[in-house]
């Protein structure tokens, strides 16, 4: 991966690996994370927790090493004063006002009283919790509690930030505010951020690079944008005539196959697509779409394992 | 205009001629670039907010209610003794000639109001951080695990401590100011000062110890309030039962024979005997006895008194252990 400015990685894993008991949640993982928004992506059991504890110091590795913003992770009480983390599970104390709670968060990491008051006043404003500050957090909706998660992992003005599962127990609308309310806060105010999900979609839309983790291991690791660039597969979607169109193509030298309710067109050159306008005229297919197709990162996990 | 103080959008609009420019501050998302406190601030920030939670500060009515029921439990009997002695003192009268409880015999009152106050609030500094997983959140501040159970526990602590020792100052004025000679009293009870704090601290670190473990054993203030009473009154039924094991009737017989009915001594057997070790687990009366020998207030033991404070400093050094144990790493 690429370096911004030459500064270390902000954090770093070197053969790392947790057991408990017979099962191995961490295999042998070695990878860097830096600046920017990297997405640990992975199903249900995959590690994403595991590793994310491991750099936080929570749990501690069977074997290997690692570090954390450039120190030895395994005394990085310093590190913590430039970390948040805002955890998968409910952590919230329900009989505490997000206000009273944030603001505390931020003495604990280290603010001076004003200014710890002062910062949780606008970071709840930031994630929307203006209104509803003074309100003891047992009464939030599932949606209120995420953003009082961001709000007290992002009131000392962390350098790097570890979402697990940010959006875990969201409906669609939720989940897409948390995401663009994530992408705010890493882009615009500069705060690199380590994301968990099991959701491609939720990395698709907040990171810059990804790791994909399988049974505690690195499956893959990139930009996101490799992954998502368009390909030489060419995506027709029509209204009807799927089959009839397939002929007409074939009978023009090109291979296509039916997918859904699109015809997929693998290694398409410019000519043929002087072939294509052709056959649909033929056929008189009413036209849809005509375009290269994206990677997504759904692809990664249909690709056979290297 | 919009002045830009932060990351945030900032732009500017013309202003109309002859208008005055008005200004709009657009905060945005500030960083932070003052000074950041480490272990030593974060320990504090969590012993303040400890101090708050004993109170009810911040949290809704209820959880006030419970802290001010028993500071009034505290504090009343002895502004009540106060008050009767500046009755009594501007009438002409000597407080001496009514039997008003001395600082000792304050402090068993105080037991039972603290034990009261440290199995029900006590528990609420750990048990809910658990149970609600708000550890994990302390875990990732620039903190140990440890840290945070110890600055939870002095939070504690001052509470108990000022539950002890405010009540025994009060007394100690009243006593002193009412005497003929405030000086005199002061010399005549030289013992009394030191005794009086070294209780205090003594029943302070007790009460705190033994809630404070029965809190990071259980996730529910419930149990812990439980745990704290169950363990006085089974270590007690232990020490009574065992007592009366290892004291023979020909030892009660004897022992009435040599000492006739002798004040605090509930064993009744030989000085020395193993009866008196196992009487050391009725921890109250561990505690009494410890008092009474600090406050000079008794004249023989059947047994070293060293072996009360033995007992009272293996409770708290135990419950530290628990703390240890339950504190040293929190795995998530």
């Amino acid at each position: 991966m690429v370096r911004i400015h030459g500064m270390p990685a902000l954090l770093s894993a070197h053969n790392l690996s947790k057991n408990y008991g017979e099962i191995a949640a961490l295999r042998d993982v070695t990878l860097d994370i830096e600046e920017g928004t990297t997405g640990l992506l992975g199903a249900n059991g995959a590690g994403k927790s595991t590793l994310m504890t491991v750099f936080l110091g929570i749990t501690k590795p069977t074997s290997g090493s690692f570090t954390v913003l450039g120190g030895d992770g395994s005394d990085s009480i310093n590190a913590h004063r430039l970390i948040g983390y805002s955890p998968e599970y409910e952590c919230l104390p329900p009989n505490v006002s997000a206000a009273e709670f944030v603001t505390h968060m931020a003495r604990v990491s280290g603010l001076p009283r004003t200014e710890a008051r002062t910062r949780a006043t606008d970071v709840l404003r930031h994630v929307g919790l203006d209104e509803e500050r003074y309100r003891p957090m047992g009464t939030y909706s599932t949606g209120m509690k995420q953003r009082a998660k961001l709000a007290q992992a992002i009131v000392h003005d962390p350098m790097l930030v570890l979402l697990d599962e940010p959006t875990a127990g969201l409906d669609p609308t939720g989940r897409q505010e948390m995401l663009e309310l994530i992408s705010r806060t890493s882009r615009e105010f500069g705060i690199s951020m380590l994301i968990s999900s099991h959701l491609m979609g939720d990395i698709e839309r907040t990171c810059d690079r990804i790791i994909v983790l399988e049974a505690g291991e690195v499956l893959e690791q990139g930009e996101v944008s490799g992954y998502l660039t368009e390909t030489e597969t060419l995506v027709i979607e029509l209204d009807e005539g799927l089959e009839e169109m397939a002929e007409a193509l074939a009978r023009k030298g090109i291979n296509a196959t039916v997918e859904g309710r699109a015809l997929i067109v693998p290694d398409a050159a410019g000519e043929d697509y002087d072939a294509i306008r052709d056959a649909i005229i033929e056929t008189g297919a009413l036209l849809y779409r005509l375009a290269p197709r994206a990677h997504t990162l759904s692809d990664i996990f249909r690709r056979p394992a290297a | 205009m919009i002045r830009d103080q932060g990351s945030g959008s900032a732009a500017s609009g013309p202003a109309g001629a002859g208008q005055p420019e008005g200004e709009v501050f657009d905060l945005g998302y500030r960083h932070y670039d003052g000074p950041r406190g480490g272990r030593g601030t974060a320990f504090v920030a969590v012993y303040a907010d400890g101090l708050r939670m004993v109170t009810g500060l911040g949290r809704g009515t209820a959880a006030k209610i419970m802290p001010l029921i028993f500071a009034l439990l505290a504090m009343g009997p002895a502004l009540f003794i106060v008050f009767l002695a500046g009755v009594i003192t501007s009438f002409g009268g000597d407080p001496d000639d009514i039997e008003l409880p001395q600082h000792h015999e304050y402090y068993v009152f105080t037991f039972v109001v603290m034990l009261l106050f440290a199995a029900t609030v006590a528990p609420g500094l750990l048990s809910p951080d658990r149970r609600n997983s708000v550890i994990a959140l302390y875990t990732v501040r620039p903190l140990t695990s440890i840290d945070y159970a110890l600055a939870r526990w002095l939070a504690f602590f001052t509470f108990a401590l000022a539950f002890a020792l405010i009540p025994q100052a009060l007394l100690y004025a009243s006593f002193m100011l009412s005497d003929d000679s405030p000086g005199g009293y002061v010399k005549d009870n030289l013992r009394d000062l030191p005794a009086i704090i070294g209780v205090g601290l003594i029943l302070a670190a007790f009460m705190t110890a033994v809630a404070m473990a029965a809190a990071a054993l259980t996730t529910r203030r419930a149990f812990a309030t439980a745990g704290v009473i169950a363990f006085i009154f089974i270590t007690a039924a232990v020490g009574g039962f065992g007592q009366d094991i290892l004291t023979s009737e020909e030892d009660r017989i004897e022992y009435r024979r040599i000492h006739g009915p002798r004040q605090g001594d509930e064993t009744q057997a030989p000085d020395g005997d193993a009866a008196h070790f196992i009487h050391l687990l009725i921890l109250p009366e561990t505690l009494g006895r410890f008092s009474e020998w600090l406050f000079d207030r008794r004249d023989t033991f059947p047994i070293s008194p060293w072996y009360n404070a033995a007992t009272i400093a293996a409770v708290i050094g135990g419950s530290f252990g628990v703390l240890g144990f339950r504190y040293r790493r929190m795995e998530a």
